[in-house]
């Protein structure tokens, strides 16, 4: 059970004090093993506090991170799916299917991450996942209809189990999801 | 399995009724070993069917308890992880009941993997399932108790007896028997009835079970220290165990009491496994069902519902006799050993639990007799375990009839003594006069013996089921029990007065013939030897040091037959040089005889006994500087090497140069290593020739420091070095504790080279290093080894 946390646009400390405290409180170390973030966590302590919950992290860059070391885009193997991670900035226009799927294409990736629409989104186009976990801590400049939200992905093997997890209003919901890699 | 006519038959003849007390005189007396409705019977004495109750109330009692049990498993769900509902059941979420129960689980599995392994019956994964539910349910019902480690070995004799009473196909239910049968045997029951048993058992032990915290709190508060100290002084398992040692032990062997406290041994160190688990660890699953027959038939006394140290009090005496079957085993050995003992109880001592049953029951009854002592040596030899292979023997055998044994056994022996002695002033032809001895003492001593231990054996083999026995036969049993052990009271005696007299008798053999030793010519002086070694032999056989080997149970005195050949074979094995560390200062006198013998023996290597093979290796020994002491180190190497060359002989003992030697001589894989002060060295190993290590056999026992002051024409010798205090046999029908041991240190000999494959395969380790020709590893020479050419 290899479980990944993948959660971005954090915006601390410009937009948001810190992550929710719902979700704080379900974030122990102890039960994840990766983390993937889409980027825009925009401070050292966040970083820091998300390496605290699981020492494989991986970071891509967003548009307003301070760090400018953060690689672009970034490839992971977990299981036995190739996992994509990009911020989702470069992508224009933003969250738009076919071309987060020229960058699938250009990574060579079964599973492609990426965030900055602050929308939560996981959908299967032809035959490959695409997982936005939305924002932990809910700003959108362009919807007031936000919700913080982030994802869980339980790999094993071929199948990915997607749980996302979602803050309406004060209540935490949880959802279920699951996408199997087809072998072609 | 048996047939269903049986149990029913056996469900009409002890459950029907309501009077049920043969059933609970049955499983005292441990009849219920074949029992086909053992679990039944467990149930009722248990109280989980009211023993009082006819049979119609029992299917009242029992649906309750069962829909109880599925009660209990729906609001404990014991795998919450299963529900698909992501909102409740996500990887993330950490519910702390569910963790707990998640820890539970884990720490209860843990367990059940590790429950009886070696029973394929406990590998199933159905099995583990019900008990993991079984002890989870309870561990939720009882959250102040919770689950602790030990409750799967009580949870699996349970499962396994309702497993066994389960019925196997549908019956035709014709009767009220048949219904109640069907019912209380259905196997979709099985779990929920095992549930039941185990908490009527945890009921009253579960106190056992609660240490509290306070091993765990390490403090340095003195007054802390106190309170601790008092509260785990009032837990109810360390009361228990104190009960047993400071109360039951002190009264009824006050010997083994003061040994124990000497070494300061606490009685919850070993009680404490012996109770939680009901002394499930300590025996066999099938001997383990027998004693719980008792215990749970034997129940409680009224006060011990609120003292649960008083619970099952049958227990405290079962353990009591466990202690004092092994006392010759305790009383004997320093701390480590007495640990070892207790905290791995030496299961093999007790024959049959049906004894510590018994015995424990005499002793409740204070009927119990009174113990050798053992401190007090009977033989001056004063060998620590002398009763322990006598009594453990004699306790095991049932008797034909007890005076045909006590009858038997007293036949005189000693009239001879008196000849012995007129006979030893007179030196001609002492052989002559030994022969005579021993033809006498094996008549009239061994061989009843051996008769009537063999004939005890006999009987107890043939005791087939005692299920089926009834009541008077019962009654008859247990006395006569208590007859027989009475009489092997009396044999004992006995034995250890013919083993003191014929102590003395060698005595005065060996103080008689040590002056006129340098007249006798060379080969009597060692047939003497021989002799001398042999009585002192019976000695420890009678006196109980020394077992007895199988092969004189087997009808025929061992020393009936006596090749013509003797002397000269034993001469010329005698030419054998050794000079082992203990024995550099006995190799004198036949260093000599080496050097000049051993181009004679060489010449004699033909000789017509069976020792052909074992002279060539002598006369080889003799041209090697160092040899072997055959003796001890054989026996240690514990070679299961065949015997030697048996073919010249027809008679079934191993082959061997002379009749003396022959019980002396190889039976395959027997070592003995008696207590330290045992006159008769351990020369019970095949590897080596028969005639050497008897040689080395009169050798060792002559320095013994025990028994004679023998004189060599050499000062006096210093003792071997202590062999330790146990006793191997096998494969046997006596009973021994643990196996031998011999530190490798005690024994830096080397042996030839063409001697070691003989006694290379040796469980007891490489004790022998490659010959070494050069320089000799052993002590300095006395003054008398300068005429040994071949020490250095």
């Amino acid at each position: 059970m290899v479980l990944v946390l993948v959660i971005g646009d954090i915006h601390v400390p410009h937009r948001a004090h810190d992550l929710p405290p719902q979700f704080k409180k379900l974030l122990v170390p102890g039960k994840i093993g990766h983390i993937l973030s889409t980027g825009n966590l925009c401070s050292r302590e966040i970083y820091d506090s998300l390496k605290g919950l699981a020492s494989d992290l991986h970071v891509v860059r967003g548009d307003f991170d301070e760090n400018p070391n953060f690689p672009e885009t970034k490839v992971v193997t977990l299981g036995n799916l190739k996992i994509g991670l990009i911020h989702g900035h470069q992508v224009v226009p933003w969250g738009d299917r076919e071309s987060l799927k020229i960058i699938q294409r250009q990574l060579d990736v079964d599973v492609l991450v990426s965030g900055n629409t602050h929308k939560f989104e996981a959908f299967e186009f032809e035959n490959r996942l695409f997982v936005n976990p939305g924002s932990a801590t809910a700003y959108s400049g362009i919807t007031f209809d936000v919700n913080p939200s982030f994802v869980l992905m339980d790999i094993q093997g071929d199948t990915v189990i997607i749980y996302i997890y979602q803050l309406k209003g004060t209540d935490l919901k949880v959802e279920k999801m699951s996408y199997q890699k087809k072998s072609q | 399995m048996c047939s269903y006519e049986l149990r029913k038959d056996l469900f009409a003849t002890y459950f029907l009724s309501t009077d049920r007390k043969s059933l609970f005189e049955l499983a005292l007396s441990s009849s219920l070993r074949e029992f086909p409705l053992r679990g039944v019977a467990w149930k009722v004495f248990l109280n989980c069917l009211d023993k009082d109750a006819p049979v119609s109330k029992w299917k009242k009692q029992i649906t309750h308890n069962r829909n109880r049990y599925i009660d209990f498993l729906s609001t404990h769900r014991i795998l919450p992880h299963h529900t698909p509902d992501p909102q409740l059941n996500h990887p993330l979420s950490h519910d702390l009941e569910q963790d707990q129960n998640h820890e539970l689980e884990k720490i209860i599995d843990q367990d059940i993997q590790r429950t009886y392994p070696e029973l394929e019956f406990f590998r199933s994964s159905d099995v583990k399932d019900i008990m993991l539910r079984i002890l989870f349910t309870y561990a939720k019902l009882n959250p102040e108790l919770s689950y602790k480690q030990g409750m799967h070995e009580v949870l699996a004799p349970l499962i396994f007896i309702l497993d066994q009473d389960k019925l196997q196909e549908q019956i035709q239910e014709e009767d009220e028997c048949d219904s109640m049968l069907s019912l209380l045997c259905s196997p979709q029951y099985v779990e929920h009835d095992a549930f039941t048993l185990f908490s009527a058992v945890m009921e009253k032990i579960g106190p056992w079970f609660m240490s509290g915290t306070v091993s765990d709190q390490i403090t340095e508060d003195p007054v802390h220290i106190e309170n601790l100290k008092a509260s785990y002084a009032s837990s109810p398992i360390v009361r228990k165990s104190h009960h047993i040692q400071e109360d039951l032990l002190k009264n009824n062997d006050p010997e083994l009491y003061r040994h124990l406290h000497s070494l300061g041994i606490e009685p919850q160190l070993y009680a404490l496994r012996w109770l939680r688990l009901l002394l499930s660890r300590e025996f066999l699953l099938e001997e383990v069902l027998v004693l719980w027959d008792a215990i749970f038939a034997y129940g409680d006394e009224a006060a011990a519902v609120n003292h649960p140290h008083m619970r099952f009090q049958i227990l405290d005496y079962i353990c009591l006799s466990m202690l004092t079957h092994i006392r010759a085993l305790l009383i004997g050995a320093d701390y480590c050993d007495c640990i070892k003992n207790l905290l791995s109880f030496p299961a093999s001592s007790v024959s049959d639990v049906f004894f510590l049953v018994q015995d424990a029951l005499s002793f409740i009854n204070h009927t119990h007799h009174p113990f050798p002592s053992i401190s007090s040596a009977s033989t001056p030899s004063s060998s620590t375990s002398f009763s322990s292979p006598l009594s453990t023997r004699n306790d095991k055998k049932e008797s034909t009839s007890p005076t045909d044994i006590a009858s038997s056994s007293t036949s005189p022996v000693l009239p001879s003594s008196p000849r012995i002695s007129n006979v030893s002033t007179s030196s001609s032809s002492p052989p002559h006069i030994l022969q005579e001895i021993e033809r006498r003492v094996t008549q009239n001593i061994i061989k009843p013996i051996a008769n009537a231990t063999s004939a005890m054996e006999r009987q107890m083999m043939e005791k087939g089921p005692l299920f089926s026995l009834d009541k008077p036969h019962h009654d008859r049993y247990q006395q006569m029990y208590v007859e027989e052990k009475e009489t092997n009271q009396k044999l004992i005696a006995q034995q250890t007065h013919m083993a003191k007299r014929l102590d003395r008798i060698v005595y005065s053999l060996q103080k008689e013939l040590n002056p006129c030793f340098t007249t006798i010519p060379e080969t009597n002086r060692d047939a003497i030897y021989v002799a001398l070694a042999e009585l002192k032999q019976l000695k420890d056989i009678l006196s109980g040091s020394l077992g007895v080997p199988p092969e004189y149970l087997l009808g025929d005195s061992p020393f009936s037959h006596a090749p013509a050949s003797a002397p000269p074979s034993i001469s010329s094995s005698y030419s054998t040089p050794y000079s082992s560390p203990f024995s550099t200062p006995y190799s004198t006198p036949y260093s000599s005889n080496s050097t000049t013998g051993s181009s004679g023996s060489g010449s004699s290597i033909s000789a017509p006994s069976s020792s052909s093979v074992s002279i060539p290796h002598g006369s080889t020994h003799s041209s090697t500087a160092q040899s072997q002491p055959p003796s001890i180190p054989s026996s240690a190497s514990a070679s299961p090497s065949g015997p030697p060359p048996a073919a010249p002989f027809s008679n079934p003992l191993p082959a061997v140069t002379s009749s003396l030697p022959a019980p002396l001589a190889p039976t395959p894989a027997n070592v003995i290593s008696t207590p330290a002060s045992s006159s008769f060295p351990p020369t019970f190993s095949s590897s080596y020739p028969a005639s050497v290590s008897l040689h080395s056999s009169t050798i060792a026992s002559n320095a013994s420091p025990s028994s004679s002051s023998i004189r060599f024409p050499s000062p006096s010798p210093p003792p071997p070095p202590p062999l330790p205090s146990t006793v191997t046999y096998a494969p046997q029908p006596l009973h021994f504790s643990s196996p031998v041991y011999l530190p490798p240190q005690q024994y830096p000999y080397t042996v030839a080279p063409h001697l070691q494959n003989f006694s290379a395969s040796s469980t007891a380790g490489p004790l022998y290093s490659p010959p070494n020709f050069s320089n000799s590893p052993f002590p300095p020479a006395t003054p008398f080894d300068s005429s040994h050419s071949n020490t250095n």
